[in-house]
C-alpha cells in the first residue's frame, strides 16, 4: 500500500506526464505581441526616418542661417550705403532749396526766374498761388523744415513767382525731407548708424562731388535722378540747382545738416538687431533630497535619515529671444534622481504578521517586491525596538533601501538677463514636466546592491517649479559657455506618502549653446 | 500537417502555423513554467515570454534533438532569465549541507498538492529541486546556469526536499486527522 521513496522519485514520476491547459488569453497576448514586433521591425526605420528628416532640416536651418547671415552682411552694408547716399543727397537738395531761400535778392530773382519758367510744367501747382495754402502745406513740414518755412513765409510776401517756387520748393522739401526720414525708418538694420557715422564723412565729399557734377553736366542730373526715387520732382529740382551756383557758404551748411542728420538719427534708428535662437546642450549633476522629515516608503522610515544621491541629468534645449532681456526656452532632459532610506533592519523569511492590519511595518504597501524577494520584510531601527527581539535576532541585516528613480524632464522656461556683459547673469524661472521612465527599490547590504522591485506611488507624470540662475560666457559671436544653478521641487510626484515628504532636486547643468 | 511542415512554416511567420505550434504544445511548456513559476499567474507571463522566444528564435531551430526539448529548454532559459535580470537576494544562513536523501511515502497523492508544493518554495530552491531533480541536470550545470557555486545548489537541494518532505508529511498528517 505504501512504501518509502525517494523525494525526488516520487515528484519526477507524479509530474511526467502533467500537463496543463493556459487560458485563453495567453495566445492572445502572444499574437499581439509578435505582430508588435513584426510592426516594430517594419516600424523602426520608419521612425528613424521621421527623426532623421527632423535633424537634417534643423541642421540645414542652421547652416542656412549662418551661411546666409555671413552673405547678406555685405549687401545689407550696401543697401545701408546707398540709403545714406540717397538721404544725404535729399538732404542736400533739401539743403540746396534752403539756401536758395538765403541767398542774395539777385540771386534769388535769378532762381525764380528760372523757376517761373519751370513752374509752367506743373499748372496744379502754380495754381494754388495763395498764402492760406501755403501755410497749409507748410504746417505739413517737419521741424527740419521750420527754418525754411519762415523764410518762405517772409519770401512769400514778396513776390508771387516766388511764391509759386515756394510752394513747388515747399513740397519739394516735404517730399524730400519725408523720404530721407522714409529711408531711416526702413533700414532698420543694426548697421545703419555706425555706418552712416562712418559714411557721412565720405558722403560729404561724394555729395560735392555729385553736385558738381550736376553743375556740369545734364548725364549725371540722370543718375542723380535714379538715386533719388523723386521723379518728376526731383529732376525738377535738379534743374533749378543746375541754374546755381554753389557758394562756399552752401558747403558749409551742408556740413550743418549733415551734423543735424546725424543727431536725428540717434534717435531714429532702431535697436541693433540680434540672434534670436540658440540651441544648446547640457549636462549636470543633479542632487535629490526632500524637505520635511517624510518618507515616499512608509511612514516607519519618516524619522529615518535620508541621504541624497547626486546624479547625472543631460540633454538639449532651444531657447528664442523675445527681446534682449528675455528668452522663452525649452528642452528635453534625462534625469535620474535617487535617495537612501538608512537605518532600516532586513530580514528574510519573517513576516510581522503578528503586529497585524495593512499597515503592518514588515510590509511596505509602497513597494511592488519581485519575486526573487519577496519573503523580504522590512523594519526601521525604531520599531524594532518594540519587536519581539529574540525571534528574529538571527536573522536580521541591518540595511537601507535605495529608491532610485529615472525621468524624462520637458522643462519651460523664461530667462531674464541682468547682465549682458561678456559674463552675463540671467535669472530663470519656469516649470518642468516629469516623465517617469525608471522606477527601482534596492537595498544595500554586505556591500551588494540587490534589486527589489518597485515603488508603486510614483505618478507617470509630475511636475516641478524651477528657478535657478544662469551664468554664461561669451567664447565667440555665436559660441556660448552657460553654468547653470537651478533649483526644481517637484510637485505630484509621490502619492500616498507620509510625514513631510516633499522632494526636490537641484542642477548644476554645464552647457554650451550656439546663437543663430 | 506534419511537425516539420508547421516548424518550415513558422520560420516564415505564418502565423496559423504559430498557432498550431502554440496548440501542440503549449500544455507541456504551460507544465513546465507552473512547475517553476511561483503561482499561475506567473506561470502564464513565463508561457507567454517563452513562446514569443520562440517563435522569435524559430529560424535558428537546426533540427537536432527533439522540437519539444528545445522548446522545453527555451521555457526554462525564459525562467532562468528572469531569475538572472532581477537578481537574487542573497540568502542568508546558507551553511553548506551535505547531499542528503529524503524519502516519503508514497500514498495517492494529489498532483496539484505536489505542484503547490513546489510553486511554495523560495524562488532559488524551486529552480535548483526541479532542475535536478525533475529535469536532471548535474549541480554543475545547474550551478552555471544559476552563477552560484556547487556547494550552494547542493544546499539548496537539500532544502528544498526537507521543505518538501515536511510538507508531504504534513499533508499525511491532515489526511489521516480528516479520515479518523
Amino acid at each position: 500500500m505504501s512504501d518509502k521513496k525517494n523525494i525526488d522519485r516520487l515528484f519526477k514520476e507524479k509530474l511526467k506526464d502533467f500537463e496543463a491547459t493556459p487560458s485563453n488569453s495567453v495566445w492572445e497576448n502572444i499574437s499581439i505581441q509578435l505582430q508588435s514586433i513584426e510592426k516594430g521591425k517594419k516600424g523602426i526605420p520608419m521612425w528613424w526616418l521621421v527623426a532623421g528628416v527632423a535633424a537634417a532640416l534643423l541642421l540645414l536651418f542652421t547652416i542656412s542661417q549662418v551661411v546666409l547671415n555671413n552673405n547678406t552682411n555685405p549687401l545689407q552694408e550696401i543697401i545701408v550705403d546707398e540709403g545714406t547716399i540717397k538721404n544725404s543727397e535729399n538732404t542736400d537738395l533739401q539743403d540746396a532749396i534752403n539756401k536758395k531761400n538765403t541767398l542774395s535778392d539777385s540771386e534769388q530773382k535769378n532762381v525764380s526766374e528760372n523757376l517761373k519758367s519751370e513752374s509752367s510744367n506743373f499748372p496744379s501747382i502754380s495754381s494754388t498761388t495763395n498764402t492760406g495754402s501755403i501755410s497749409a502745406q507748410n504746417d505739413n513740414l517737419t521741424k527740419h523744415d521750420n527754418e525754411n518755412r519762415n523764410v518762405t513765409v517772409s519770401n512769400n510776401t514778396q513776390n508771387v513767382n516766388r511764391n509759386t517756387y515756394k510752394i513747388n520748393k515747399n513740397e519739394l522739401v516735404k517730399s524730400s525731407s519725408e523720404k530721407s526720414k522714409n529711408d531711416l525708418t526702413d533700414n532698420t538694420n543694426s548697421n545703419l548708424y555706425k555706418d552712416k557715422v562712418e559714411n557721412n564723412n565720405i558722403d560729404k565729399a561724394i555729395i560735392d562731388e555729385l553736385l558738381k557734377t550736376v553743375n556740369n553736366t545734364s548725364e549725371t542730373k540722370e543718375t542723380y535722378k535714379i538715386a533719388s526715387t523723386n521723379t518728376n520732382v526731383d529732376e525738377n529740382i535738379t534743374e533749378s540747382e543746375e541754374s546755381n551756383t554753389i557758394t562756399e557758404n552752401y558747403k558749409l551748411s551742408l556740413t550743418e545738416e549733415i551734423a543735424a542728420n546725424e543727431d536725428e538719427n540717434i534717435e531714429d534708428i532702431p535697436k541693433e538687431e540680434f540672434d534670436r535662437w540658440s540651441i544648446a546642450s547640457n549636462i549636470g549633476p543633479v542632487y535629490f533630497n526632500s524637505f520635511g522629515n517624510g518618507s515616499s516608503i512608509h511612514p516607519q522610515f519618516n524619522n529615518n535619515s535620508k541621504t541624497g544621491d547626486i546624479n547625472m541629468s543631460y540633454g538639449i534645449s532651444g531657447s528664442y529671444a523675445i527681446n534682449k532681456k528675455l528668452r522663452v526656452r525649452a528642452g528635453i532632459n534625462k534625469v535620474n534622481l535617487g535617495y537612501i532610506t538608512n537605518n532600516i533592519i532586513v530580514n528574510n523569511n519573517i513576516v510581522y504578521d503578528n503586529i497585524g492590519g495593512s499597515d503592518s511595518p514588515g510590509l511596505l504597501g509602497n513597494i511592488k517586491l519581485n519575486e526573487a524577494v519577496e519573503n523580504i520584510s522590512f523594519i526601521s531601527i525604531d520599531e524594532f525596538n518594540f519587536l519581539h527581539v529574540p525571534r528574529i535576532l538571527n536573522n536580521f541585516i541591518e540595511s537601507s533601501i535605495d529608491q532610485k528613480l529615472g525621468f524624462i524632464e520637458i522643462p519651460l522656461e523664461l530667462e531674464y538677463r541682468i547682465s549682458n556683459k561678456k559674463m552675463g547673469i540671467s535669472v530663470i524661472g519656469g516649470f518642468s514636466a516629469l516623465f517617469l521612465t525608471d522606477n527601482e527599490i534596492y537595498s544595500f547590504f554586505n556591500g551588494v546592491s540587490t534589486l527589489l522591485g518597485e515603488a508603486t506611488n510614483i505618478n507617470n507624470t509630475s511636475f516641478s517649479a524651477n528657478f535657478g540662475l544662469g551664468f554664461d560666457f561669451k567664447m565667440s559671436d555665436k559660441f556660448i559657455l552657460n553654468l547653470e544653478p537651478i533649483f526644481k521641487y517637484q510637485i505630484n510626484t509621490f502619492n500616498n506618502t507620509s510625514g513631510n515628504f516633499n522632494p526636490y532636486f537641484i542642477g548644476i547643468y554645464f552647457g554650451l549653446s550656439f546663437k543663430f | 500537417m506534419s511537425l516539420d511542415l508547421l516548424i518550415r512554416k513558422c520560420k516564415k511567420n505564418d502565423t496559423n502555423a504559430q498557432s498550431e505550434i502554440y496548440k501542440l504544445f503549449s500544455s507541456k511548456l504551460f507544465a513546465v513554467c507552473l512547475k517553476y513559476s511561483r503561482n499561475h499567474v506567473d506561470a502564464e507571463d513565463n508561457l507567454q515570454d517563452a513562446f514569443v522566444t520562440i517563435f522569435e528564435k524559430m529560424s535558428q531551430y537546426g533540427y537536432k534533438g527533439s522540437f519539444e526539448g528545445w522548446l522545453k529548454r527555451i521555457a526554462v532559459n525564459t525562467v532562468l532569465q528572469k531569475y538572472r535580470r532581477k537578481g537574487v537576494f542573497n540568502i542568508v544562513n546558507e551553511d553548506d549541507i551535505e547531499d542528503i536523501v529524503v524519502e516519503v511515502e508514497d500514498y495517492d497523492i494529489d498532483i496539484n498538492f505536489l505542484l503547490q508544493s513546489i510553486q511554495e518554495l523560495p524562488y532559488r530552491y524551486r529552480l535548483v529541486f526541479n532542475l535536478y531533480a525533475l529535469d536532471e541536470y548535474s549541480h554543475k550545470e545547474i550551478a552555471k546556469m544559476l552563477d552560484i557555486t556547487t556547494g550552494t545548489t547542493k544546499s539548496n537541494l537539500a532544502r528544498a526536499r526537507m521543505i518538501l518532505k515536511d510538507k508531504i508529511e504534513n499533508y499525511y498528517a491532515k489526511l489521516n486527522s480528516q479520515s479518523l
